[in-house]
């Protein structure tokens, strides 16, 4: 795994075969189940098919451990990876927003990556968000939160995190 | 003297009164630029060349080039400081031409996306004190995928000149400002693309070639303010004093009040630029149009307009100032900065001020009492209040990474560097600190990259910094400067996190604790702020303890050298995020547990084994924030927080034991409270809309305010207690997001 760049607390694999391999190492470890997210959100694929695929874990010394829910006594870093597909050549940034229960926004991570010329637009990025120690475990902020995915300033989907208490 | 400067101040009433009769001119000008007046403290300018990927071009020139494995890249970013509290109406970016291109080309401008320093290079775009960097997430530049503007260059051309009004909107919107990228639209092989240009830089000999950014704006009403009666709010303002240069033929005509009841009108409602005022009682957004008025009016009276108010409502007031083109003081569609205000009509209650924020903080800002207070967000910024007003002292200033804990301030008669400095400790693993005097503007004196220690590579900071103020300190304390003291928090280990000592002057790194390495016991998250002792000369930090009755929790560290002085797993306890506290002489420290107890820990014990003094079982859920020690000498009265509750318990040292005093009410998900030791009152925000004031003696609630309703749940913040203007002042989270202030007592 070739770490290419650090942008806040977010890694970013430029390359495919270094993604895949991370994909493959992050569910060796419990990413059993993925998410695949197509941009439109109304059925109808862009000209470019790009599509994302949005896992996401809990953090700990032991790995990341995989799930959509998870209990505000045992998380310690919520890990988001995304696996991006059909992405056009050129400096791409995502933007990734954790939004509460409420619907308000928490927390806001930019990434950028470059999708080379002739590649077959494959990029990963990850992004850890603390949440032990944070004012979430401190207010015992529970609820469906929503992580919600965004290309170049565009929303592009969104994926469901429950935390319990 | 002192008679010239009665005249002067007899001239400027003059001229005020003659420019409110005719009406002040609007959309105001200025070029920003760097001169021997404005020295562009946060701003600069820098190049990134492929050619020499990991080595910093340095801003001497700027330079763009269009082929592949010779590109160049040029960076620009402007210090807006002197326009802290404006709606961008235009903004255009000037790059003057040294050396044109032999071919003509399109170049654009693009918003950067990513926090860089002056030291960048085609690989890395920060680089911290002690000589760590921060790789872009992109080779050659993090910024948006779609230029801003592009223009076209030939080899005639003498400048450049880019529209980059919307990146400049949103930086007055609550996304933080990287500054603007420069490069040749069309990048790619073969000689036909090994076309550069080199534009004039910040530090060019002649200004007048030097980069500058035209800034046309309104400015917001100042000294707004709402008094309640019943049934009826009045609002008041004042008109600012000119900034720039009046464009011709237009002049502020007067305000557009819209109202919200409940909540403050959302951020997205605004009166569309080029368009008359809406009808009275017309809906704007989730406003309603109150009012508008003319360059004579200074006040407002709510009362009967579109529909009475109720008594014990709260009303929420926008107030866009407006001139005859019908521009209006917003940044596009949006009015996140605009000036606000509410009351509550049928009560005393009224907001001092509120500002927005457009972000999500609950850890509460840290004070210059009085003056200012200063807090980050998860938007990467670090906000400055100027207190009695409720104005930002300056633009938000754009970090490397969101800020979740409150930032130690220290007044510059204080601080060894001379400096009004803010230490900020934020999740990509940097420490900053930041000058944060008038003066100094938000500029960054240093950033250190924490964010790689040994083989953790995912360090962030929860906890605040802790600082070793040296005008504090005893004879023992032997160094020049202040040391900053902080914990890392990265989960991928339980057992190596780090405890860092900085130098306060310059950020080199003094010393670095890591569990496990050596003899000293694992360490896991740190998310707590250490307490530093003056009296035992040590630094306290709790720290997460893997889940483990055994494994540290609470260490003791020498401050000159880091060493571990002892640790222990205090009543073995567990886990601990909240900070300790000191009394105020030293003689007994309190730490509460994730367990829900407090313990009382002597701090002159020479071994963890033997520090415990006594417990206390709050059982409520963990202790949140940290303990707020109310007296000097025992016995001493400790209020906390736990999960639904505040609670108050007294520590006598003789016979070292505790006793419970009182416990509230229950609240929805109370925050950490703050004690007016004058008027013995507590204030704690709440997940409900209110901010409780209750009794020292007793707990009961003697007094509310409430925030907003109408952006459920919502949850209210640590407040921060100003006992200069007597004020507390609290942030918010959700749809609402913005910073409220409120006298005391209530």
């Amino acid at each position: 795994m070739k770490i290419i760049s650090h942008a806040g607390r977010i890694r970013i694999l430029r390359q495919f075969a270094a993604g895949a391999a991370f994909a493959a190492s992050f569910c060796l470890l419990g990413c059993a189940e993925n998410s695949p997210m197509s941009s439109g959100g109304t059925g109808t694929p862009t000209p470019a098919d790009v599509s994302a695929v949005v896992t996401v874990c809990n953090m700990t010394p032991d790995g990341c451990s995989q799930n959509t829910s998870f209990s505000l006594a045992t998380i310690r870093d919520l890990s988001v990876h995304v696996q991006w597909t059909n992405v056009a050549p050129g400096t791409q940034t995502q933007t990734l927003q954790l939004l509460d229960p409420a619907g308000g926004s928490y927390q806001v991570t930019n990434s950028s990556f470059v999708v080379a010329e002739g590649s077959d637009g494959q990029a990963s990025t990850d992004v850890l968000i603390p949440i032990r120690g944070s004012m979430i475990t401190q207010r015992q902020i529970t609820g469906t939160w929503t992580v919600k995915l965004m290309l170049n300033g565009k929303p592009f989907s969104s994926q469901n995190v429950i935390l319990q208490p | 003297m002192r008679t010239s400067l009665i005249c002067l101040r007899v001239f400027c009433a003059t001229l005020t009164l003659a420019s409110l009769a005719s009406g002040l001119p609007a959309r105001e000008r200025v070029v920003i630029q760097k001169t021997t007046t404005n020295a562009q403290l946060r701003g600069g300018s820098i190049y990134l060349d492929q050619q020499n990927a990991n080595s910093s071009a340095g801003g001497g020139v700027l330079q763009v080039r269009a082929r592949n494995t010779l590109l160049q890249h040029s960076l620009v970013l402007f210090d807006l400081s002197t326009l802290p509290n404006i709606g961008v109406k235009q903004a255009t970016l000037t790059l003057h031409i040294s050396s044109p291109p032999s071919a003509t080309r399109t170049y654009g401008a693009y918003g950067v996306t990513s926090f860089w320093t002056q030291n960048a290079s085609w690989n890395n775009r920060a680089t911290g004190a002690n000589n760590v960097s921060t790789a872009w997430g992109a080779a050659g530049g993090d910024y948006n995928a779609t230029a801003t503007d592009s223009e076209t260059v030939t080899n005639a051309s003498t400048s450049l000149a880019f529209n980059i009004t919307a990146d400049a909107q949103t930086w007055y919107q609550g996304t933080a400002n990287y500054g603007t990228l420069i490069r040749d639209e069309t990048e790619g092989n073969g000689s036909a693309n090994n076309v550069q240009t080199t534009f004039n830089s910040f530090s060019d000999g002649t200004q007048a070639y030097r980069p500058s950014l035209t800034v046309t704006f309104l400015q917001n009403v100042q000294n707004l303010t709402a008094t309640p009666g019943s049934g009826t709010v009045t609002v008041s303002w004042s008109y600012p004093s000119l900034i720039g240069t009046v464009l011709t033929g237009e002049a502020y005509a007067g305000v557009v009040i819209l109202r919200r009841a409940g909540a403050p009108v959302d951020k997205n409602s605004a009166p569309t630029d080029g368009t008359a005022p809406s009808a009275l009682c017309s809906t704007v957004g989730s406003g309603t149009l109150v009012f508008v008025g003319s360059m004579t009016n200074t006040s407002f009276t709510d009362n009967s307009v579109c529909g009475g108010l109720t008594n014990g409502t709260q009303y929420f007031y926008k107030v866009f100032m407006r001139d005859q083109a019908n521009y209006y003081t917003s940044n596009g569609v949006d009015s996140t900065f605009t000036a606000e205000i509410g009351a509550v009509p049928g009560t005393t209650q009224t907001l001092a001020w509120t500002a927005a924020t457009h972000s999500y903080n609950l850890g509460g800002g840290g004070l210059i009492p009085g003056t200012q207070m200063d807090f980050g967000s998860d938007t990467s910024q670090l906000f400055s209040i100027n207190l009695a007003t409720g104005t930002r002292a300056y633009p938000p200033v754009a970090l490397g990474g969101t800020v979740s804990a409150r930032p130690p301030i220290l007044d510059s008669t204080v601080a060894a560097n001379g400096v009004q400095v803010a230490y900020v400790t934020a999740q990509d693993g940097y420490v900053y600190a930041i000058d944060t005097s008038t003066t100094g503007n938000g500029q960054i004196l240093w950033q250190t990259n924490l964010s790689t220690i040994g083989t953790n590579t995912g360090n962030a900071f929860m906890g605040g910094a802790g600082v070793q103020v040296k005008a504090y300190s005893g004879a023992t304390y032997t160094p020049a400067y202040d040391t900053v003291i902080t914990g890392t928090h990265f989960a991928g280990t339980a057992t190596g996190n780090s405890i860092i000592g900085l130098n306060g002057s310059t950020g080199a790194t003094l010393w670095t604790t890591t569990g496990g390495v050596g003899v000293n016991p694992a360490m896991d998250m740190v998310n707590s702020t250490p307490a530093v002792d003056y009296v035992n000369n040590a630094i306290w930090v709790t720290t997460q303890s893997n889940g483990s009755s055994t494994q540290p929790n609470l260490w003791k560290l020498n401050p000159l050298n880091g060493n571990v002085i002892w640790t222990t797993n205090i009543g073995s306890a567990g886990d601990i995020d909240s900070s300790p506290t000191l009394t105020q002489f030293g003689d007994v420290l309190f730490v509460g547990a994730d367990n829900g107890y407090i313990y009382a820990v002597n701090p002159a014990a020479t071994s963890g084994a033997t520090a415990l003094l006594a417990s206390y079982n709050a059982g409520d859920g963990p202790i949140k924030s940290y303990p707020y020690v109310v007296s000097s000498n025992s016995p001493f009265s400790i209020v906390f927080t736990t999960n639904t509750m505040v609670q108050a318990v007294s520590f006598n040292k003789n016979g070292n034991s505790f006793t419970k005093l009182w416990s509230s009410q229950t609240f929805t998900s109370p925050s950490a409270a703050v004690v007016d030791f004058y008027t013995s009152k507590i204030y704690i925000g709440t997940g409900s809309d209110y901010v409780y004031e209750l009794a020292l003696s007793n707990g009961a609630v003697t007094g509310s305010r409430v925030v907003d309703t109408g952006n459920n749940p919502m949850y209210i913040g640590d407040p921060s207690l100003d006992l200069v203007l007597n004020r507390i002042y609290v942030t918010t989270t959700t749809n609402d997001q913005r910073t409220y202030a409120y006298s005391i007592p209530f």
